[in-house]
């Protein structure tokens, strides 16, 4: 039987870590936080019941209807037990404002077309770093995420969180208090922040009315970049290596892509990502294609992982944010439009753009 | 909050949380991040139901075979639309190459009755009620499990252990 002591040796060889007792506490807690009172389950599970029966039984006729009708086959995007987000087009009716780039520059910088620096936007009180940045649709509300590293020797003192600053009152608001939270996406609504932290995507109002609401849950790795639909009812979001959809609760979870970066264009039809280059794909799941315009291939050359995306506001053209260059690419070509070089004199790590849309909202 | 008593869930995983885990990490083929998510979703269930839980181990048993099944089922029907995930998937092992490669050709009910009858001991009728399967069944995938390890792991056998 040494096959038996071949497995026991190697698995007694592994530990399982106690943090997964705390990650077991976390989950009971969540659930019973919202869970429904006793006496109402028994009629909630029957009703539930009786409801899903009927929806299986008119998803199964509306299918063999739709066979029978098109006798077509449905595409393997569709045909999945997930569902996917569909894909919207939405009109926008707004220009592209000036981009910001943020980073260690002690707040959120305007970028003049030659790359220089210009205005800040926002510019950071005691944090001397902004990890996430974007604007709402219309253009008068942009939330962002400030991370403080105060010390040395990796020492690092965290005071931070996520404000918002509205542009119609030049106020500023801190509205998520949090250590370490990262990028993030402000709904073109202007009412809701998704928001990275850590091992969780949280959402939160941008009015700071109510607490955080997390809505996944990624125990080993480490998520981020999660970006909304326009219409508000889906998020994209990156979990290790992989691109990730699910609505804005949380459900109908599916994986879209293995890459990083994810940016959801404000028309809706595509999401950018970054996976052997730079790719679009419909959320949906359908037409993932690569762009190679000229000048594209060199631009992500030294590409470490490190690169963000941000679509511009009228969604004709993409952003990238790379070492100390950002680049402007057509995301119907490929073609690089322009490239902006950052002030080699400053000495600036840009993490993450941000571009104001202009004009009147969506 | 549900926490429960800090002791007490120290305790429990103590006890039973290594087997639990080591036991998820072999029918998973060595998939470590399954057998965290799975372990900590088994531990926070019985949490949640503990007062009407009478054998821990049991009940978290079979959550998580439940939950593994499903999670291995819903993996499956995502490789065709996910080309690289087969290779994603063995790396994620942290098991040996061969072992991994000889856990991943039995099937989840065979691996689950390995684990339960040779890992924790537990009879063959209670293998059966934990999986919710026959004796004869259960005699059926040990047999065949045991035959095909053994046709994957000759070097292991030379080596001895």
């Amino acid at each position: 039987m040494s096959e038996w002591k071949t497995l026991l040796v190697e698995l007694e060889e592994h530990e399982p870590s106690f943090a997964l007792v705390r990650e077991a506490q976390n989950r009971a807690s969540w659930r019973a936080s919202t869970s429904t009172p006793p006496r109402w389950r028994g009629r909630l599970k029957l009703g539930m019941g009786i409801a899903f029966g009927a929806a299986v039984l008119a998803g199964v006729l509306l299918v063999l209807a739709l066979a029978a009708h098109s006798r077509t086959s449905l595409t393997p995007a569709h045909s999945g037990h997930v569902k996917r987000p569909p894909v919207a087009a939405v009109r926008l009716a707004v220009g592209n404002g000036p981009i910001a780039v943020f980073g260690n520059m002690g707040g959120i910088r305007q970028m003049t077309r030659s790359g220089e620096p210009g205005p800040y936007t926002v510019r950071c009180s005691t944090c001397d770093s902004v990890v996430g940045a974007d604007w709402s649709g219309d253009g008068n509300v942009l939330a962002y995420s400030e991370s403080c590293a105060i010390g040395g020797c990796g020492l690092t003192v965290p005071s931070d969180g996520i404000s918002v600053f509205d542009s119609t009152t030049g106020t500023n608001r801190l509205v998520v208090h949090g250590e370490h939270l990262g990028p993030l996406s402000v709904s073109a609504d202007g009412r809701w922040i998704v928001y990275a932290d850590t091992h969780l995507i949280r959402v939160a109002p941008t009015d700071g009315s109510r607490t955080p609401r997390t809505i996944v849950t990624s125990p080993l790795d480490v998520v981020t970049t999660p970006t909304w639909s326009p219409d508000g009812r889906w998020i994209a979001y990156v979990q290790g290596t992989r691109v990730y959809t699910s609505s804005a609760d949380g459900r109908n979870r599916a994986p879209l892509a293995a890459g990083y970066a994810a940016a959801w264009s404000p028309d809706g039809r595509w999401i950018a990502y970054l996976g052997h280059g730079l790719r679009l794909v419909a959320p949906d799941g359908t037409g993932d294609h690569m762009l190679s315009g000229p000048g594209l291939e060199r631009s992500l050359e030294s590409d470490m992982g490190q690169t963000r995306l941000a679509w511009s506001p009228d969604g004709t053209q993409l952003a990238l944010i790379m070492g100390s260059e950002v680049v402007i690419v057509s995301p119907r070509t490929g073609a690089v439009l322009r490239r902006l070089t950052l002030a080699p004199d400053a000495f600036w790590y840009p993490s993450g753009l941000a571009w104001r849309p202009r004009g009147s909202a969506r | 909050m549900i926490t429960g008593a800090p002791d007490e869930m120290t305790e429990l995983f103590t006890t039973c949380g290594g087997q639990l885990w080591r036991s998820l990490l072999a029918a998973s083929a060595g998939r470590r991040d399954v057998a965290d998510d799975i372990t900590a979703e088994a531990f926070s269930q019985y949490l949640q139901h503990r007062d009407t839980v009478r054998d821990p181990l049991a009940y978290m048993f079979r959550v998580a075979y439940r939950l593994l099944a499903k999670e291995l089922a819903r993996e499956k029907r995502q490789v065709p639309q996910l080309p690289d995930r087969t290779r994603a998937t063995d790396t994620r092992s942290v098991l040996s190459s061969p072992l991994t490669e000889a856990l991943r050709g039995l099937s989840l009910e065979q691996r689950f009755a390995v684990v339960l009858h040779y890992f924790l001991d537990y009879p063959v009728s209670e293998v059966a009620r934990v999986t919710g399967s026959s004796v004869p069944a259960v005699k059926v995938r040990l047999h065949r499990a045991r035959k095909q390890l053994r046709e994957a792991l000759p070097e292991m056998e030379v080596r001895g252990v």
